[in-house]
This record gives C-alpha cells, structure tokens and sequence, in this order.
C-alpha cells in the first residue's frame, strides 16, 4: 500500500496523528525489489576485475580479461556486462565487491540454502529472509520459477509465476472455478479462488520460460498498481571448474544472460524503475587462481551487482582486502570484507522501510548486522 | 508533519555524506567478515562510453494519440506544488518561465527553478521529454525538484515524474489563438502532486 493509497482509506485524520503502517518504523515511498539468484558460484574477479591489484594478473594467467570496461582505476566490468556498464554511467547501478553471507564451507547445497534463507547458518531456517521482510511489511511478492524459492517462502501472500504448458490448460474452465469458489466459505473459497488467479495466469502461458523473459513478465507485473512488491529469479550455471573463458566462454556467457536479465527487468518496469532496485545474490565466488583445467573452484567471496532507478549515484563499494597470498582468504579465496546480509538488508530498508535493527533482528536473524544504507543510497 | 517529512529527507541526505566506518579491530577477530573500513570508489564512467543508455526520462508514448500537429504556441508555464491530503496549492511556484511547443514537441526556453540547490535550467532543457496529445494534454516525463534546499541544507537530485492525462487536467485547447490557459496535473509522491500553470498563445 502506498501512503497515497493509505490516506485515501484512512482520511487525512489519521495521516496527521502520525499513525504508522504496521512494521513500518518509517514512512518511505514504498518501491520494489528484485533478487537475481545466480546458482553455481559467480566468479566477482571475472564479473568485477580488479585491475588496479597487481596480483590479478598472475593469478589469472588464463582466464584473464584483455579488454574490461573501465570503471575506475582500480576496477573493470567484464565486458559482456554491457547493459549494466550504461546503467553504472547513468547513476543507476553499483557494485559492492569483496562481500559475502558469511558462510565458508564452499557447498552449493549449504550455500544456496543460506544465503535464500538467511538464517544463523545453512538449512537453520524454513522461511527465506526476503519472505520475512514482506511478511514485516505486510506485502506481496512473486517469485518466476516453478516452485516457490526458500528465499520468498514466509507466511503470508507471496505467490510464484511459471508459464506452463499442461495438455487443455490453454482453455481452463474458469466459469467453473468460479461457481465451486462461491459455494464455498472462508478458506476453502480462497483456495479456490488462488486455483481461479492461476488459472487467468495460465491464460498467459505463452510466455517463454527463459530467464529474460521473465524478467520482463516481472517488472511488467510489478510496475502495476497493486503488483507484486518483489520478485525472484534464478540464473544458474555459474559453476565453471574447467573452460571458464575470459572475454569469451561459460562464464562470460552466464555474464550476458545476467546483463539481459537486468536489461528486461527495466524495460518491464518502464516508469517503475525510478522505485526498483534488483540485486543479485551468489551462494559463493571463486578461487583466485585457475585451476588445472582453465577454470576455479568454489571460493568465498564475490561480487553484488545493484541496480536501479533508487540507487542516487554509481559506485564501487568495497573494503578491498587484497589479492596476494596473505590476504586470501585460507590461502586461496577473496576475503568476505563486506557481510551481503547488510547489503541486502539496507536493499529492504530503502524498498519497505523497515528499520535497520527490526531488519536484523526479525529478518536474517541476528543483532549484529552492520548497515550498509548509506554506502549505497546516499 | 510535512515539514517533518522534509527534515528527514534531509537527514538522510546529510548522513549519506559521510561514508566511512570502522569497527574496532578486536570486534572483527574471529569473524568471518572483517568490515573495518568500507570505501567508496567513484564511478569514472561516462555516458559517451555507454551509447544507448536509457535516459531518465524515457516515456511509452505509444500509450497515446499525439500524431496531431498543432503548429507553434508559446507559453508562459509556472508548476506549484499541491499538498495531496489537504489539496492547497501553495502560493509560490517550485519554478516558472517560458516554453515552446513546436507541433508535438515540447521544449523549455528560460525559466528559473526557486527551489535552489542542484535545481538549474539545464535540467528542463536537457532532459524533458513531454510531448503535447491530439486532446491537448502534456504527456512524458521530467526532471522535478519538489523540494526548497535552505542554506547549509545538502541538496538533493530531481526526482523524475511522468505527466499523463490526470483527471484534475485541463488540456489546451487546440483550437483557440490566445490567451489559451490550461493545467497540467502530475502526481509526485506521497505527499504532494504538481501542477502546471500554462497561459499559450499561438505564433
């Protein structure tokens, strides 16, 4: 609910007694957000370079870079992130580098199921930290896969998207549904009512499945009045052991996906985006050295790619922690210098406004969440 | 409260131009994150390097009917701010001056911005992108400072809001030569919606 939508149902009375929306502790224009999964471990040193280290070049003999796209001195984007470079010029994305959830183990299982869930560690958790904000906030969101995502899961409206293709669901009798729906009382006629809402989704089910598609099909949704107030995506295949690439190959073909899946989400949300911000999330990054087959292998730390109209000012966030061996992490990973929980954390302040202590303490579960707010939406 | 409302608009700007932090050092000992010091690393790109970037005041003109040409018209525009909950339009305007309409196309000639900070002609003149409906109607999106920045108060970036067909508009009437008076609502935010005073006549 928009404050404008909120006076209009309470009268002005109640506005000027400052009465605040429930779980809200500020009154913020409310805008949206979006969460790219990006499954397999994405690699922030190809994604993100940091040129300006003197140590990357020897680490990445292989798969280095040859022509990044400048953004400062010290960091390039990989080139196929070409969308998100014009984002970055126009003000309108930001990289935070060097960040993780602060999980080490380096499983895909563990990892993925943290850094959805939120929680004090790996599989501590059966609501997502994304579902829990919204149930804070008393809003809705969509998730565009098959299943709903852990990362959404809480326990009031949030609901998933995905077109399917079921023999005669093409010509769903929804007359039908909508006699049984009002035969029936109290929860029984919103279940049904639910099975209706899929059904007029359905009527859609033309929409490709992909990844950008969807992204599109999101923001078209979410840029509605009344819409969903979130929405997650997954990109998988980040996992590039052996012929990762460097300006061409797997890796930097998962970076095009992305960029497009960003491009999509903007052209959906067309005016909308002034109030978005999509950020992505990674379950790990990936050794600094290459590996024996051209590729790496789970590491630690990576990078948060940050986009939209809420963000003020372009800007690389990050307490560089170095690339030479004393620096890495165990001798071989990026440090974590930046928790990603506070990222996402001060994402959910700026699109709900909840308040930073509520976030930490109700959301991913612990009080000693930094804030991270003012680094990226000043 | 509307004044509350500024202020802490404010602050939050004002907290936002101090970036660094630290934590004690034995506080990140035995941690897995070490957050000592976060720095900011400006952004060197630039626009020329990025053709084709979408620009802030990209509109969907095809949701209307502006294939119409009106010829040119002159106009002198003045945009107030309307308080949303009480509907006063208050008496001084966030900025005024003079535009032109050359068939569709509008364009900002001079005017003056009064709510001082970054507020400055360029942004009108660079950025605007209305253009005039068959109805009369200024449909697009602009650049708007809806706030005053006191002395010593941080300045703050336009917000970019979208003019479409509001219900409280009064469109310009095509056919008339002069002294054509009409109305362009937008809605801003929460708090406020924007109107737009305009006295045409035809050249």
């Amino acid at each position: 609910m928009t404050r404008r939508e909120f006076l209009k149902l309470t009268g002005a009375s109640l506005f000027l007694s400052a009465a605040p929306v429930s779980g809200f502790t500020k009154d913020l224009p409310q805008g949206n957000i979006s969460v790219i999964l990006l499954q397999g471990g994405m690699d922030g040193l190809t994604a993100v370079p940091p040129i300006g280290d003197p140590a990357l070049a020897s680490l990445r003999q292989e798969i280095g870079l040859s022509n990044p796209i400048k953004v400062n001195p010290f960091f390039g984007l990989h080139p196929k992130l070409q969308h998100f470079s014009k984002l970055m010029a126009r003000g309108d994305a930001s990289i935070v580098h060097a960040t993780s959830f602060p999980y080490t183990k380096r499983s895909h299982f563990e990892g993925q199921n943290y850094m959805q869930g939120g929680g004090s560690s790996p599989f501590s958790t059966t609501t997502g930290w994304l579902g829990r904000a919204l149930d804070l906030a008393l809003l809705p969101g969509r998730a565009m896969s098959l299943e709903l995502p852990l990362i959404l899961r809480g326990s009031l409206n949030v609901d998933n998207f995905y077109p399917a293709r079921v023999n005669g669901s093409s010509k769903p009798e929804k007359w039908l549904i909508e006699q049984i729906t009002m035969a029936h009382q109290a929860e029984e006629a919103r279940a049904f009512k639910a099975v209706g809402d899929k059904v007029a989704d359905q009527a859609r089910s033309n929409i490709p499945r992909d990844p950008v598609s969807l992204a599109k099909y999101a923001g078209e949704q979410m840029s509605k009045k009344g819409g969903p107030v979130a929405s997650v995506i997954r990109v998988n295949q980040f996992d590039t052991h052996a012929l990762q690439g460097a300006d061409e190959g797997s890796h930097g073909d998962r970076l095009e996906l992305l960029d497009e899946v960003i491009k999509a989400y903007r052209e959906g949300l067309g005016d909308a985006w002034d109030k978005s911000i999509i950020l992505t999330l990674t379950e790990f990054g990936r050794t600094a050295s290459v590996n024996g087959t051209a590729g790496t292998d789970h590491g630690y730390a990576s990078a948060g790619l940050l986009a939209g109209g809420l963000i003020n000012k372009s800007r690389v966030i990050s307490e560089w922690p170095g690339l030479a061996d004393a620096d890495l992490y165990e001798e071989r990973d990026l440090y974590a210098t930046i928790d990603y929980r506070s990222v996402c954390a001060a994402c959910i302040e700026r699109v709900l406004g909840l308040d930073h202590d509520l976030i930490s303490q109700k959301v991913f579960l612990t009080s000693k969440l930094k804030r991270t707010y003012d680094y990226i939406f000043s | 409260m509307i004044k509350a409302f500024f202020y802490c608009l404010c602050f939050i700007s004002l907290i936002s131009t101090s970036v660094t932090a630290s934590l004690p050092s034995d506080q990140a000992k035995g941690t897995l994150v070490k957050e000592d010091s976060i720095r900011i690393y400006e952004v060197d790109l630039v626009l020329e390097n990025a053709t084709d970037a979408f620009s802030k005041t990209d509109f969907d003109f095809s949701l209307y009917d502006i294939n119409d040409t009106h010829g040119q018209m002159r106009c002198g525009f003045g945009i107030y701010r309307a308080i949303y909950e009480t509907g006063v339009i208050e008496d001084w305007a966030l900025v005024n001056g003079d535009l032109l309409i050359q068939d569709v196309l509008v364009k900002f000639l001079n005017h003056r911005w009064r709510t001082r900070g970054l507020s400055n002609s360029s942004y009108l003149t660079k950025e605007a992108n209305l253009k005039l409906t068959k109805e009369g109607y200024m449909v697009g999106k602009i650049p708007y400072f809806h706030l005053f920045v006191d002395e010593g108060e941080p300045p703050m970036l336009p917000l970019y809001v979208s003019f479409k067909e509001h219900k409280n508009s009064k469109p310009i009437a095509i056919n008339s030569s002069i002294g054509i008076s009409a109305e362009m609502w937008v809605e801003v935010d929460g708090w406020a919606d924007g109107v737009m005073y305009l006295l045409c006549n035809k050249v």
